[in-house]
């Protein structure tokens, strides 16, 4: 219980982040990108705070021997550079450039479905573009998943 | 740059720090969106007829959820809600997204946050590798094809 009610309030504020920020609009996300336009660097000083908190902040966790409610910590254990990570993290670029969505914005879109009910119309458009990104994005990790439990057999 | 908001950003970037510490502080977890959201889907974690400390994700989800939608219902949104953006592109960067993220195992939140915080090799490659990429897709979408809103 302790476990779950840590994760919700942690997805909690990291919602709350990613809406204040306004990172929750792709086409804030694309004026980031978009270095030969009309630049905005918004997104670099959203990862510029939050590396700045965490950078900080996973130091003195780290310096524990385990977190609060947990036995152990789950890191990551690889160290090594190799073609699945650079080709995935290139395949993603190329698909978040498109849209100017990563997995973390067509869920709290998905937001804006709870805020429907507001009796503003002009609000209420235009909420369905997120619609295909997040479903298309689990059926590409399921694909992937699938070859790598063939790849595994 | 008059659409730059420096305030707000760094407020935002702050919270989803304060966010990811907290998260491996209480339960040892790393804050990576995409690992989060394909862990909760992984047929994996189903082990003897139960599932496998998989709960707190779904809690993550639905706390990512109510945040950023508390935070839309108590402020107006300040921006314009894209529109009409076709949605066979929308599909396509969504599967490029899930493949992507799953074989280089991390997204913005997870390498760009937390990889970047753990100062692991793995992960500060794969941003510079995945701001380059999407750079060059952003640039190609826009400027070549005329998809610029």
């Amino acid at each position: 219980m302790k476990t779950n009610i840590s994760a919700m309030f942690s997805g909690l504020l990291f919602g709350l982040g990613l809406a204040i920020s306004q990172m929750i609009n792709p086409e804030k996300v694309l004026a980031f990108l978009d270095i030969t336009g009309n630049w905005d660097p918004s997104l670099m000083l959203v990862l510029a705070g939050a590396v700045g908190v965490s950078l900080g902040g996973y130091h003195l966790v780290l310096q524990q021997p385990h977190p609060l409610f947990k036995g152990k910590f789950y890191l990551p254990t690889r160290h090594d550079i190799d073609l699945p990570l650079l080709l995935g993290a290139g395949i993603f670029g190329v698909g978040w450039g498109i849209a100017g969505y990563c997995p973390g914005k067509p869920c709290c879109r998905r937001a804006r479905w709870v805020s429907r009910w507001r009796p503003d119309r002009s609000r209420r458009r235009g909420s369905r573009p997120s619609r295909s990104t997040a479903p298309s994005s689990v059926s590409g990790w399921a694909f992937t998943g699938s070859r790598e439990l063939k790849r595994s057999r | 740059m008059e659409n730059f908001t420096p305030v707000t950003a760094i407020l935002g970037g702050l919270l989803i720090g304060c966010s990811a510490v907290l998260l491996l502080g209480l339960i040892g977890r790393i804050a990576g969106i995409s690992g989060i959201l394909f862990g909760a889907f992984d047929y994996d974690q189903f082990r003897d007829g139960t599932w496998r400390d998989n709960t707190w994700r779904w809690w993550f989800l639905f706390g990512l959820l109510s945040g950023a939608g508390g935070y839309i219902w108590l402020v107006p949104l300040s921006f314009e809600v894209r529109n009409g953006f076709p949605v066979p592109l929308l599909v396509m960067a969504g599967i490029l997204v899930g493949i992507g993220t799953r074989m280089g195992s991390g997204c913005t939140s997870g390498h760009g946050v937390c990889g970047i915080a753990r100062l692991s090799r793995r992960s500060i490659l794969a941003v510079m590798v995945f701001i380059f990429t999407a750079m060059l897709s952003t640039y190609i979408m826009r400027h070549w094809l005329g998809m610029n809103q």
